[in-house]
């Protein structure tokens, strides 16, 4: 039974991590950029709904006001710091985007407070349900099921829309796409406009069970979410949500397994898997399509 | 309609194109030969926006189109199928057809639209859920083609259209270059193979090291010394 309860909140972590992942997994797979800045969307989303609480707008409304600060946080970066380079080599974007995210966590510390702003959620959110002997959080349960439906309707939108199937193919070969008169300005803004909100949601579900938001809140996160898209292929998407969910049931069922002396070498035990799973695999458990870039 | 001037092309100190002058009329088919490294292909990508000129003038009806990008001048109805085919394997045939009309707004006009050329094609209306990786080249030569009529090209680039298929395939592939000719759709043909070009072209321009050499009509080029020397082989 507490196996049970142990499987739920790591899929619920691993839903986070997927749903970061995948953020990371769609910019990297358009422009070709590691962008080190996503955990600060994260926390730019998170701050957002405190604002957005502490003006009296109820909390569903607060929530959506937090995913389109996340979305649009990620476009305005795309066109400030990341379109100026477009056409610049790896190196460059990967110590832009670095840049950005110190500057973001500068502004976070200096502007508002290097410590920790609790968010008051909704009671019932932090409460749990009693199924016979089983007693299951809803955070974790809410987490599971939010991360299904984003992962559902980004396939949905990837599959069926102009845009989605765009998006796939400019993955693959961009001029081409360019020939056909997509244009390549609205490809790379909705790559980050998603990344954006799936990086917001995990705001939102990290922030159901963690109820603060600080400087440095999507550090941790979006670090684990790097090695998801990695064990999964960089810039794959499949294998970026498959990363996220392998590393968010490992972690937990680690700690919850693992006798407690040996407990804090936990993350160097998932760190040598992780290794183990390159050594092996080397472009990662289902490698992107076209790894033009890399 | 198409008339392109004095255009350059550089890949930094590689001088590919050096000035070279090109006129396309309204229905006509216009051939680009030379010889592997030519500047061939260097010249559609300048026209198509795919590398921006490094200097002279691209007019098509009447507007200069040099350092425009490459979606807007397929916006203008200026579309190049690429060397090499690059279709998206990892998207279905109906998947390409359909990014090939995203240029369109309006869903009837573009499933009419496909409708037809699925009649062109119909090897295509089997394939249709297949991914395009699983094609044969001479298959995915075909979509490549179909994919840039769905934008309804005024003026089709096709580059090297004939590359690595086999002999009866490139006669299906002319005799489709031909019945797009029929629907009125004009084309600047690049091709290696010049004696199959100058059949089907109205005119014809002949490039070496980047520089027109020679250009006029075809059945004169057919029948010039330099032409039959250095590339068909008398
Ligand atoms: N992307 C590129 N970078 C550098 N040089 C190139 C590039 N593309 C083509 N070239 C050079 O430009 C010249 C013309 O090439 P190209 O236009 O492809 O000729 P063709 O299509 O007639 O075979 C060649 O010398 C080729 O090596
Ligand atoms: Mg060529």
């Amino acid at each position: 039974m507490i196996l049970l309860q142990q499987l739920i909140n790591a899929v619920s972590l691993g839903g986070v991590y997927a749903l970061l992942a995948l953020g990371l997994a769609i910019v990297f797979s358009i422009v070709g950029l590691i962008n080190f800045a996503h955990g600060e969307l994260m926390t730019i989303s998170g701050y957002v709904l405190l604002a957005s609480l502490a003006m009296g707008v109820p909390f569903a409304a607060s929530v959506a006001v937090a995913l389109a600060g996340a979305a649009l946080a990620a476009v305005a970066m795309e066109r400030i710091a990341f379109r100026p380079m477009r056409g610049a080599d790896v190196t460059s974007l990967l110590l832009t985007s670095f840049a950005v995210s110190s500057l973001l966590k500068v502004v976070f510390q200096n502007g508002i407070s290097a410590r920790p702003q609790p968010v008051s959620m909704p009671g019932w959110m932090t409460s749990a349900t009693a199924f016979g002997p089983v007693t299951l959080g809803h955070g974790p349960m809410l987490c599971i099921a939010l991360s299904i439906c984003a992962l559902i309707g980004l396939e949905l939108f990837l599959r069926y829309t102009t845009m989605g199937i765009a998006m796939r193919a400019a993955a693959a070969d961009f001029d081409v796409v360019r020939l056909m008169g997509i244009s390549a300005g609205r490809i790379i803004a909705t790559a980050f406009l998603l990344s954006g909100l799936l990086a917001g949601l995990a705001a939102m579900l990290w922030l159901a069970q963690r109820a603060s938001v600080d400087p440095l809140m999507g550090f941790t996160p979006v670090l684990k979410a790097f090695i998801a898209t990695v064990i999964g292929g960089l810039g794959s998407l499949r294998g970026a949500v498959l990363g996220g969910f392998l590393l968010g049931v490992v972690e937990v069922l680690l700690q919850a397994l693992l006798p407690s002396d040996i407990l804090p070498y936990r993350d160097a035990i998932v760190l040598s898997a992780v290794i183990a799973v390159l050594m092996a695999r080397p472009n990662g458990l289902i490698p992107a399509v076209n790894a033009q870039r890399s | 309609m198409l008339e392109v001037s004095s255009l350059a092309v550089r890949y930094g100190d590689v001088r590919a194109v050096k000035g070279i002058d090109l006129a396309v009329g309204k229905g006509e088919i216009i051939a680009l030969v030379g010889a592997n490294g030519a500047g061939k292909s260097s010249t559609l990508a300048a026209i198509s926006g795919l590398v921006p000129p490094a200097g002279g003038r691209v007019r098509f009806d009447g507007e200069d189109l040099a350092g425009q990008p490459a979606e807007r001048i397929c916006r203008k109805g200026v579309v190049l199928v690429p060397e090499g085919r690059r279709i998206f394997a990892n998207l279905t045939v109906a998947e390409n057809l359909r990014l090939g009309g995203a240029v369109h707004h309006g869903r009837a006009a573009a499933a009419e639209l496909e409708a037809e050329l699925l009649d062109l094609f119909p090897i295509l209306r089997d394939y249709y859920r297949i991914r395009g990786g699983h094609l044969s080249g001479g298959e995915q030569q075909m979509l490549a083609i179909a994919r840039a009529m769905m934008s309804r090209p005024k003026l089709l680039m096709l580059d090297e259209p004939s590359l690595g298929l086999a002999p009866q395939l490139i006669d299906r592939v002319f005799d489709m270059i031909a019945a797009l000719r029929e629907r009125g759709v004009t084309v600047l043909l690049v091709e290696q193979n010049v004696a199959l070009a100058l059949e089907i072209a109205d005119g014809a321009t002949v490039l070496a090291n980047g520089e027109a050499v020679l250009s006029g009509s075809a059945a004169d080029l057919a029948g010039s010394d330099l032409v039959r020397e250095a590339y068909l082989g008398a």
